[in-house]
């Protein structure tokens, strides 16, 4: 359910999601044939459950991450600001959903799966049914997507002053 | 390696997913490289916050298996009701009882005179249908069918 609720981020439409896959999950034990690790074949239902719910969901309202940024930059702002300015909980919960149903559903589904699940590349190959060369392209740039389009609300650390630096 | 092909690889560097050799390449390009330093730093403050892991108290998690629990036991009972081996249990008293139904109405009602002489009035009551027309027919039926229609249809 902690997948379901970190690829939804809606708690009510998480657990009904989460009873459809266990449920779903109890009455296809037959087609689970060892090929790859129960945890697995229940992760790989568990993804294609929650994009179909999050296809449905984004039929509805589809942002790109450049226009949310633009509409959005105060409260992105808070949202990485410190605890002082923070936004409320529930603020919060709805801003990151946006930011993330701003990414291409396959960069959200494999971010998901290593950032909050912290799964190995691994076992998130096997899960998308791809390769161990394709999850580390596609994780690399989905990190350099979200990176560049939020870097202007980050803070600055210390890490330019460095001896030697190129830039 | 070049500075593009290091940010290729550069958010690898966190996941211990680079070989020996592309560690230390990236490590000694971090040494030099301020944008790619910030680029890992932000990363480490955008990770967090968009991707915490949400936490699940035992209440949820006990509610969750027992939703699931409520949900494979009804949709079993179902499928066990509808599985060929039950639905002979079902099936053979069902067409028995028809089959004793249209004996009754095909064979028994038309060979007892009692029953089959009903007045007309009788048989056209139930296929009256506005309040008018079966309050005249009630009212056209002797008095004495009323009586025992009312505890037919109370018996019933």
């Amino acid at each position: 359910m902690g997948y379901c609720l970190s690829m939804l981020h809606n708690r009510s439409e998480a657990e009904e999601a989460a009873q459809d896959i266990f449920t779903k999950a109890y009455h296809n034990l037959k087609k689970f044939q060892g090929n790859s690790s129960f945890s697995t074949w229940l992760y790989r239902i568990t993804t294609n459950h929650c994009l179909d719910i999050l296809r449905k969901r984004n039929r509805r309202r589809t942002v790109s991450l450049e226009a949310l940024v633009e509409s959005e930059g105060d409260r992105i702002e808070a949202l990485f600001a410190t605890s002082r300015t923070a936004l409320p909980a529930l603020e919060s919960k709805d801003l990151t959903d946006k930011i993330l149903s701003a990414l291409p559903e396959d960069y959200r589904t494999i971010l998901t799966l290593r950032e909050a699940q912290g799964l190995e590349y691994q076992e998130i190959a096997e899960i998308l049914d791809c390769s161990l060369d394709a999850v580390k392209g596609r994780l690399s740039r989905a990190r350099k997507m979200l990176q560049e389009h939020l870097q202007h609300f980050l803070k600055n650390e210390n890490v330019l002053s460095k001896e030697g630096d190129r830039v | 390696m070049t500075h593009q092909e290091i940010q290729t690889v550069l958010f690898l560097l966190a996941d211990g997913a680079l070989t020996l050799d592309q560690k230390h390449q990236v490590e000694s390009h971090l040494q030099t490289c301020a944008s790619c330093r910030q680029a890992l730093a932000q990363w480490s403050q955008i990770s967090p916050v968009l991707f915490s892991k949400p936490s699940l108290s035992e209440v949820q998690e006990d509610r969750l298996v027992s939703a699931v629990l409520e949900r494979i036991r009804v949709k079993s009972s179902a499928s066990r009701l509808f599985s060929p081996e039950n639905a002979l249990r079902w099936i053979f008293p069902l067409v028995g009882s028809a089959m004793a139904a249209a004996w009754v109405f095909f064979y028994v009602v038309p060979s007892t005179p009692e029953l089959s002489s009903l007045p007309a009035a009788d048989t056209d009551y139930y296929s009256s249908s506005t309040p008018e027309a079966v309050s005249n027919q009630w009212n056209a039926m002797p008095a004495a069918y009323h009586e025992d229609m009312v505890v037919s249809m109370i018996k019933e």
